[in-house]
């Protein structure tokens, strides 16, 4: 009876199987158009760790700044410095000389992610709310954070992790996101009694900051977090400062675990990054209104009230509708200077 | 393949079982289609595909050595021109005023060397010439040109920018600014009179 060894059995139906069957699918792409502010990644193994790069982008068809490290920075950036610099040394280089940047922190997504808000019912219990993961993710194994909290008197706070499955994969991702410097508006009051009762005078100014950049230029982070805008209430009272920045998210750069990951290791070549852009053209940015200083002169307004009000009640007081408030917010609005984004 | 050839009753000799299948195995040859390349590897295939991706062809497309070629762009509607190589102004998209093709092919614009700023970078702008009206006359040869220039005037528009290597002698690099066809405004401050006009894709 002829006998099927292990060896060829090994060999001629599993290796031949095995040398048949597609393992990996690679996709090329080759020519075609990579539009501004396009992230690439690629893992160094001498810095061992995770590198990226982004396609030259234009604000006012002036380039945009990033800081690197020395070591990362390119042969333009070092002419254009005059010198070489520290190989640890952070240095702002133009996205036009083509730098790399080593990958900020990260935030997890998922799985290990921390709770962005908390909140408490009216009988005790408590929620956690997370960063959602994106759908994409979620069908490649991608799980949402499985956590449970109970709370009682008799038991504390008792935080529950569900089980997750063995071959689920991890997320995390940092952002980029891009800043322009210009000029804050400043407004100050000035009250006096008039005949027809008090007189305010506003005048609106434009401070610069000395460290303000002339370039626009682009930072990252394990997230974007912006800034909210002020009240224009506010603004116009001077209760809260005018910005000095605008900013824009350029895009989220995502890394996915193989599947089984544990939350403890680090994102290395394993990782798969996947990049969703934000940004897809060269930008133009201007302030509402052009910084005029002949805009400068002070506004008198009548408030219409008796004598004696003053800075303290002046917000409570441009709350209200009125003809004051109204030619107020006029001559307000008109010299506002906050930045607006649009593509080229 | 119907698996239920591959099926052996006990007792049964295995080996001819086995060679159907080995001769089943031996039958899923993966093919190379177009564009796509395999490498056989004692782990298994490795397909890859390369995709050649047209590039995309533009409105104000700029490549640039001795002479600038710019694809056809328009802004609010009116084809911009450029001075060609013999002085002439004529439409990036060839044609003549009345629309027809010209015989000359399409302008080529001369690259000057020593017009950079500084650090050796140049512009090629939109600049327009805008009626009382507030609008452009689309009879008017000068209503949209493209130009070199050194620095990016106001009113004007790059749609591109030219580095030029340390000794400004060639073209380092092309960077392409706009990607659209474009229109305009020309905002004015009231109280002070100060103009300024914002372009914007379409």
């Amino acid at each position: 009876m002829p006998e099927v060894t292990a060896e060829a059995w090994n060999r001629d139906v599993v290796g031949e199987i095995r040398r048949r069957l597609p393992v990996r699918f690679k996709s090329i792409r080759r020519g075609g158009w990579r539009h501004p502010f396009n992230h690439t990644l690629r893992y160094d193994a001498d810095r061992d760790g995770w590198l990226y790069q982004i396609k030259p982008g234009f604000v006012n068809a002036q380039p945009v700044e990033i800081q690197t490290v020395g070591a990362l920075s390119s042969v333009r950036t070092q002419q254009r410095l005059g010198r070489e610099p520290g190989r640890d040394e952070i240095v702002d280089a133009w996205l036009t000389e083509h730098p790399e940047i080593p990958v900020p922190g990260t935030r997890a997504i998922g799985i290990g992610a921390s709770a962005t808000s908390t909140a408490v019912d009216s009988e005790g219990q408590i929620s956690q709310a997370f960063e959602p993961v994106p759908e994409f993710f979620l069908d490649r194994g991608v799980y949402e954070p499985r956590r449970e909290i109970e709370s009682g008197f008799d038991i504390g706070i008792v935080e529950t992790l569900e089980n997750i499955p063995d071959d689920a994969r991890l997320l995390r991702a940092f952002d980029t996101w891009l800043l322009v410097d210009r000029a804050r508006a400043v407004v100050d009051w000035q009250f006096g009694t008039g005949l027809e009762g008090t007189v305010a005078d506003f005048t609106v100014s434009y401070e610069r900051d000395q460290s303000a950049r002339d370039l626009a230029y682009i930072r990252d982070g394990a997230q974007f977090v912006s800034r909210s805008t002020p009240d224009f209430v506010d603004l116009l009272a001077g209760v809260v400062d005018d910005s000095s920045t605008d900013e824009l998210k350029l895009a989220t750069v995502y890394f996915m675990s193989l599947p089984g990951a544990d939350p403890s290791e680090p994102t290395d070549e394993t990782w798969t990054p996947f990049v969703a852009h934000d940004v897809f053209f060269n930008l133009n940015h201007a302030t509402r209104n052009p910084i005029a200083p002949q805009k400068n002169e002070p506004i008198r307004l009548i408030t219409g009230l008796a004598a004696g009000i003053g800075q303290p009640i002046i917000g409570s007081l441009l709350s209200q509708v009125n003809d004051f408030t109204s030619a107020a917010r006029a001559a307000f609005a008109a010299r506002q200077i906050d930045g607006r984004f649009w593509t080229t | 393949m119907n698996l239920d050839d591959l099926i052996v009753k006990r007792g049964d000799p295995v080996l001819p079982a086995w060679r159907r299948l080995l001769e089943w195995v031996r039958g899923l040859k993966i093919i190379a289609g177009p564009g796509i390349r395999l490498n056989m590897t004692p782990q298994g295939v490795v397909a890859t595909l390369e995709r050649e991706v047209p590039p995309w062809q533009h409105p104000w497309k700029t490549s640039a050595g001795d002479v600038a070629n710019i694809r056809a762009g328009t802004v609010r509607g009116i084809t911009a021109r450029v001075k060609d190589l013999g002085g002439k102004l004529r439409r990036l998209d060839g044609r003549d005023s009345d629309g027809a093709l010209s015989d000359d092919g399409l302008p080529q614009m001369e690259v000057d060397f020593n017009l950079h700023d500084e650090r050796g970078r140049a512009w090629l702008v939109v600049r327009l010439k805008i009626g009382e009206d507030g609008g452009l006359d689309p009879d008017d040869p000068e209503a949209v040109i493209v130009e070199q220039v050194d620095e990016i005037p106001e009113g004007a528009h790059a749609v591109a920018l030219i580095q030029f290597d340390e000794s400004r002698s060639t073209v380092e690099e092309v960077f392409q600014i706009s990607h659209h066809n474009l229109d305009f405004a020309v905002s004015e401050d009231q109280e002070t009179g100060a103009s300024r006009t914002l372009f914007f894709p379409v």
